[in-house]
């Protein structure tokens, strides 16, 4: 099955990182573990990738990353005490899984 | 002859890939793929509406002419008959002289506002000289609901149909009418287009039809109908580019069809679904004003081909990466960033320039889910949570220091405010008891004073604008109750407008009631991405943050803002900050085949 998306680890250091003109070329998303996805096979993709040093990792490696990162912040999520994990505090809801996209 | 060196100060430079950050306008050889190569401003492709200044006196079935920067509205009625005349500058509807009597279902023609031609609805034709009305020669055959070719100048146009028979078409030359060759099919209150007098179009009218005929100078054919079968719409363009809006078909419509010399395609509908509109200009920038929804509207909207693509940038990191703070500022390069959890309650204060983020003085109560607006020199912070739960606090900021000052009636957090500064400015909604309120208070730079509530409890949801003119969009109104609802602050009630379209809470929103942006929030994930763009009128969908987040701070307008901090996936709090700007480029290859 042809990718949709590839991946890559880099640590945005702010400014500049993405500019204008990158984002209105192409749609990012980040992820825990400073995980990116960029349209595969895209040459903007590739330039962005090469522009910010990113590590480039496959779809499962990119996933391992992630899945570390979350189940960190739920077993400290789960470490809270009950008062903190109350319903009516609606936005402190425990991490929820993340599933990558080929 | 100007060359690009004398306009740049530089020649045309080569490279064997393209510059990272070329400026708008910039020319450059690319060595690799042998392209000469621009930078160019990305604006959308399709059409869509937008709200824009009323005419001062709302009526239906008046005449229009003219285009989206130079437009005239005449007559028409309100339940009586009008002979007020308005022009429209681009900006705003200004009255000038009157029509020589009331009336309504004229046709009108004219390239520009500032002549044009009204015929009807009985023989009586005036010629409008961009001051007064001119009395000119009659038509032959006098009738009400006719169209035109809408863009024909002042001196040469066509207008058909009308009252039955509702087949008869009269030329003027500019000082006489002259009857031509009549329309296949009888109708009246038809749509019209046209810029000359050999290519005109007539569509749809009385009783309620799809047919559209295309006059040569000579004849009239049938040519494909529209989608949607209405009458009394609004209409612009010429033979070969024409815009259908509106209309009534059983119900008012929302409906809007391009023509594009072969076909009619369906477009994104107006805001609201209006009959008996007036309408003027092309297909890429068109009015609608006027209309009935039964009774007399003043709704100006403004088609627009073209207009600037937004996009979210990074901008620098917060030094204490947190969420649910308060956010203050004018613009995506000058903010203020204060209180939140980080992830315990924080009264740190940060001041950002464009490209990095400024330690500067506590808030005096350290604090989370509090509310703030203002200017990075002028700023409010009210409300929020502290160890003794919900609290009144409020403090003003001077571009120095914080400042205690009276506190809010009633304790709360997750509420929102709009202020222009630290003299005024109003907190509404929030989670206070019993679980979320409606309460909404008025800072007047002394004392907090209740108004009148919100029409729904809610939290967590964006708050932009001024004391007078605020703007309240999503938010929850119970647990796990997402709403999409927008309510805007007039200076004494507030009223419910059009919805997001995605409900959500822990989002915030920077601009004005009429020009506002809504970013990340709860849903469709628990951190999201989503950027809403309201026009004043309805919400549309426009570029995601890169990074999904909730319980945001934000500074800014609709075309520049930053959305700052927040809770990600994971790490719970980031410091990362992203910039928005309505405007951004596209490079394009110069082509010369």
């Amino acid at each position: 099955m042809a990718k949709t998306y590839q991946y890559c680890v880099a640590e945005n250091w702010g400014k500049g990182f993405i500019d204008h003109v990158e984002s209105q070329r192409i749609t990012f998303a980040s992820f825990p573990g400073n995980v990116w996805q960029v349209p595969a096979y895209n040459k903007h993709g590739n330039l962005w990738i090469a522009k910010v040093a990113g590590v480039v990792k496959t779809k499962d490696e990119a996933q391992a990353i992630v899945d570390a990162e979350v189940q960190a912040a739920q077993a400290a999520w789960d470490a809270l005490p009950d008062a903190e994990k109350a319903p009516a505090v609606e936005t402190n809801t425990r991490p929820a899984d993340i599933t990558l996209e080929e | 002859m100007a060359t690009y060196l004398g306009t740049h100060g530089s020649k045309i430079q080569n490279y064997t890939t393209d510059p990272d950050n070329p400026n708008t306008g910039e020319v450059w050889y690319n060595e690799t793929s042998n392209a000469l190569k621009f930078q160019y401003p990305a604006v959308t492709t399709t059409g869509s509406w937008s709200s824009a200044n009323p005419v001062n006196n709302g009526r239906n079935n008046g005449g229009g002419f003219g285009i989206y920067t130079s437009a005239l509205f005449f007559g028409g009625t309100d339940g009586t008959d009008r002979a007020y005349t308005e022009f429209y500058n681009g900006t705003n509807w200004t009255e000038v002289n009157d029509l020589p009597s009331a009336s309504q279902g004229m046709a009108s023609f004219g390239a520009i506002g500032t002549a044009g031609v009204s015929a009807g609805p009985n023989v009586d034709v005036q010629v409008w000289n961009g001051t007064n009305w001119a009395e000119v020669n009659n038509l032959n055959a006098g009738r009400g609901g006719m169209a035109s070719s809408k863009q024909s100048p002042s001196t040469s146009g066509i207008v058909f149909g009308g009252v039955p028979p509702g087949t008869a078409a009269e030329v003027w030359n500019g000082t006489n009418w002259t009857e031509v060759g009549d329309l296949n099919t009888s109708r009246i209150h038809a749509g019209g287009a046209g810029d000359t007098i050999t290519a005109a179009l007539c569509f749809g009218g009385k009783p309620t039809k799809a047919n559209t005929e295309l006059w040569n100078g000579t004849n009239w054919t049938e040519v494909n109908d529209l989608n949607t079968a209405r009458q009394q719409f609004g209409s612009s363009g010429t033979a070969t580019a024409a815009l259908a809006f509106g209309g009534e078909n059983g119900g008012k419509k929302a409906v809007t069809e391009l023509w594009n010399g072969t076909n009619w395609v369906e477009q994104n509908d107006l805001p609201t679904a209006l009959s008996d509109m007036s309408g003027c200009g092309t297909t890429t920038n068109s009015l609608s004003y006027g209309g009935s929804p039964p009774a007399s509207v003043a709704d100006t909207n403004e088609w627009i081909v073209g207009a600037p693509i937004g996009a979210w940038s990074t901008g620098g990191s917060l030094n204490t990466a947190r969420s649910t703070g308060g956010g203050a500022g004018i613009s995506a390069d000058s903010a203020l960033a204060f209180g939140g959890a980080s992830p315990s309650r924080t009264a740190v204060t940060e001041l950002y320039d464009g490209s990095s983020w400024t330690e500067v003085n506590d808030l005096n109560l350290a604090r989370d889910y509090l509310c703030g607006n203002g200017t990075t020199t002028s700023a409010i912070a009210a409300a929020g949570e502290t160890p003794g739960g919900r609290t009144t606090d409020a403090e003003t900021w001077n571009g120095t220091n914080w400042t205690e000052v009276n506190n809010i009636n009633t304790a709360r957090y997750a509420a929102n405010c709009a202020a222009a500064n630290n003299t005024a400015s109003l907190i509404f909604g929030g989670d206070g008891p019993p679980p979320t309120t409606a309460l909404t208070e008025l800072y007047n730079g002394t004392n907090w004073t209740e108004v009148n509530d919100l029409n729904a409890a809610k939290s967590y949801m964006g708050g932009c604008g001024i004391s007078t003119a605020a703007l309240a969009s999503g938010g929850y109104s119970a647990p796990g109750a997402n709403v999409a609802t927008t309510e805007y602050y007039n200076g004494t009630n507030w009223t419910e407008l059009n919805d997001l379209n995605t409900a959500r809470h822990s989002l915030d929103t920077s601009g004005t009631y009429t020009a506002a942006l809504a970013f990340g929030g709860n849903n469709p994930s628990p951190r999201s991405a989503l950027t809403e763009d309201w026009n004043g009128v309805s919400w549309s969908e426009v570029a995601d943050l890169s990074t999904a987040r909730t319980n945001i701070m934000r500074s800014g307008t609709s075309s520049s803002a930053a959305c700052i901090g927040g809770a990600t996936a994971a790490p719970a709090n980031t410091g990362a900050t992203e910039e928005w700007s309505s405007t951004s480029n596209t490079t394009k290859t110069v082509s010369t085949d």
